[in-house]
């Protein structure tokens, strides 16, 4: 028999309260949990992906766009430039390091990305079968796409025109996958990856272009310098335009961010109505309870100790709640998780923790003793002579 | 061992109790009698320490209950005092054991479970040990408050009213109780009642 006992048997002995404040707080702390998790974890793989990429260089268009197309394969291209003028900027001295990336074909909606071997490199990405590809129309898989459509090294199969899924197929142009890459967490993972030459090939057979075009350059500055002259220097020229993926992808998450903030103080929003609702329940339970507390007195116990058992059960109510929240928030970011990875889009885990879920928990308990704190006072100054004599 | 001396006792104006003076001694049994609204109440109050005289001083066993304060008079009246309210009062979202274990745990004594199960052999109602007090009869519930009030041994036992709304047979047997159980723990007994047919089984009466 100790306080934690007896709060436990108080809560026991009101289930349907117990368990709606128990709901109510699960309910506000999950939303928060699954939003500081997917926001973490999106912004974390968004700014793998784009790590070490100071600059893209492509066709005039939204910035945006750019950045969206060529880092993270999410939106269509801004357009092509010409290949000359992509190699013209990749000599200069400010450039350290410069990607080409050839786009405008899928297989079954992964995107075929013709570009070099420093684009997997970039990513430190490993093979998990096979080699890298060395002649044109040889392709290696990014581990989704090899998952998703079962195929294995040696096996062939054909793109398509455009960027989703029924586009022309190239008929006359099988590609022969050589390789396949080890899951990496990063972009990496839903491209089909081929040489420049690949796409050039399968257009020219198309009646596409004569001159050679690509789609964007990924650029690493040689010096943090370059930052400030390189864009002005792209944007001069008259096809090209430079967008920085760290400014661009700031830029998505504060109007992505806008959202986050409404459903966090919803989130919040519930957190207090449960703690209002844990109030009232502690504040009805008094009423109920007088005796009680009067009788504990009568045997012995003080004040403080009456005021300890009313908090404790806010407390024991609300970390529970709090516990039930956080698992729950988890449960949605790995079943949206699931979600998204059926759509091919960047997925979500709750096999992670986020450094401010304790702070969650924290504020659970917060709320709950706060809720509790007025009951409790009551609990404290009641007299117990006349509280006794009734009945 | 009970030693009231100059207590008044007002409330709201009015004289609740005045009690010039009043000493039981170790072991003994008292009863109170008087009408409703006498004072029989007020005076176990007051020797609990539940509450304070308006004047006058109270003394249990040596100790003047003026000199305690809060959390100590609390903690003093736990381990020294039984009470059985007329409104028993028992803890009903826990199990009758539970109920006689809180005795000892708020008093802040060890947990004597050996000694709860055997004041409910003693008592006759060792199978109501895992029921809830809303499960029990009437005579049943007041054998747990009195089983309550005697777990922790005290000095001095108070009843109030406790033959209220029982029929001879059971008036006579929970008085019987009372007197066993404080012999047992060799506690001052007293019962404050109205109930006349108390009379007969106590020779030290006093009437408000």
């Amino acid at each position: 028999m100790n306080l934690v006992a007896i709060s436990l048997a108080y809560l026991r002995a009101r289930p349907l309260a117990t368990a709606l404040n128990l709901l109510l707080l699960a309910l506000g702390i999950a939303t928060i949990t699954l939003l500081l998790l997917a926001t973490a974890q999106l912004e974390e793989r968004m700014s793998r992906d784009a790590r070490g990429i100071d600059l893209v260089a492509g066709a005039k268009g939204s910035p945006m766009q750019l950045v969206l197309s060529a880092v993270y394969h999410l939106d269509a291209p801004t357009g092509n430039i010409p290949l000359a003028d992509a190699q013209a900027l990749s000599r200069s001295p400010a450039v350290k390091k410069a990607i080409p990336l050839a786009l405008g074909d899928s297989f079954r909606g992964h995107r075929i990305v013709g570009t070099n071997h420093d684009y997997p490199a970039h990513y430190g990405a490993r093979l998990a079968a096979g080699r890298l590809w060395r002649d044109p129309m040889e392709a290696v898989l990014g581990a989704e796409v090899a998952a998703a459509t079962g195929l294995a090294v040696g096996a062939t199969f054909t793109g398509a025109h455009g960027l989703s899924d029924g586009g022309d197929v190239h008929e006359q142009e099988p590609f022969k996958v050589v390789g396949i890459l080890a899951r990496g967490g990063t972009v990496l993972d839903r491209l089909v990856l081929t040489s420049v030459e690949s796409v050039w090939e399968i257009h020219e057979h198309a009646g596409a272009t004569e001159r050679k075009e690509i789609t964007a350059l990924l650029i690493q500055y040689a010096s943090p310098l370059a930052a400030a002259t390189m864009p002005r220097m792209v944007n001069a020229s008259s096809a090209l335009q430079a967008a920085s993926p760290a400014y661009e992808s700031a830029r998505l998450f504060r109007m992505i961010g806008v959202g986050a903030d409404v459903l966090r103080a919803f989130g919040l929003v519930l957190v207090l109505v449960a703690g209002l609702s844990v109030f009232i329940a502690l504040l009805n339970a008094l009423e109920d309870r007088r005796y009680d507390l009067a009788v504990m007195r009568m045997l012995g116990a003080s004040r403080a100790k009456l005021m300890g058992l009313l908090l404790l059960e806010g407390a024991a109510l609300s970390g529970l709640g709090g516990i039930a929240g956080i698992a729950l928030g988890h449960l949605c970011a790995e079943g949206l998780g699931a979600a998204l990875k059926a759509a091919q889009q960047t997925p979500v885990t709750g096999w992670a923790w986020h450094p401010q879920e304790p702070w969650l928990l924290a504020l659970a308990l917060g709320v709950g003793v706060a809720a509790a704190l007025l009951p409790a006072w009551r609990a404290y100054r009641a007299d117990v002579a006349p509280v006794l004599a009734e009945g | 061992m009970l030693r009231l001396s100059g207590v008044r006792q007002v409330y709201g104006g009015r004289v609740a109790l005045a009690l010039p003076a009043f000493a039981a001694g170790a072991g003994e049994h008292w009863l109170v009698l008087g009408a409703s609204g006498s004072g029989k109440t007020t005076l176990l109050n007051l020797a609990a320490g539940l509450l304070r005289p308006s004047a006058g001083d109270i003394e249990v066993d040596a100790q003047s209950l003026g000199a305690l304060e809060g959390g100590a008079l609390d903690r003093w009246r736990g381990r020294t005092v039984g009470i059985v309210p007329q409104k028993l009062h028992l803890v009903s979202s826990l199990s009758v054991l539970q109920n006689l274990l809180l005795a000892p745990y708020l008093a802040g004594l060890p947990a004597d479970r050996n000694r709860a199960l055997f004041l409910l052999g003693q008592l006759g109602i060792e199978e109501q040990s895992g029921k809830k007090p809303n499960q029990l009869s009437h005579g049943q519930a007041q054998r747990v408050a009195i089983a309550r009030a005697v777990m922790n041994r005290p000095k001095l036992l108070l009843a109030d009213e406790p033959t209220a709304n029982l029929d001879d047979e059971n008036c006579f047997s929970a008085l019987q109780l009372l007197q066993d159980q404080s012999r047992e723990c060799g506690a001052t007994l007293i019962v404050a009642t109205h109930d006349q047919r108390a009379k007969q089984r106590f020779e030290k009466r006093l009437e408000l």
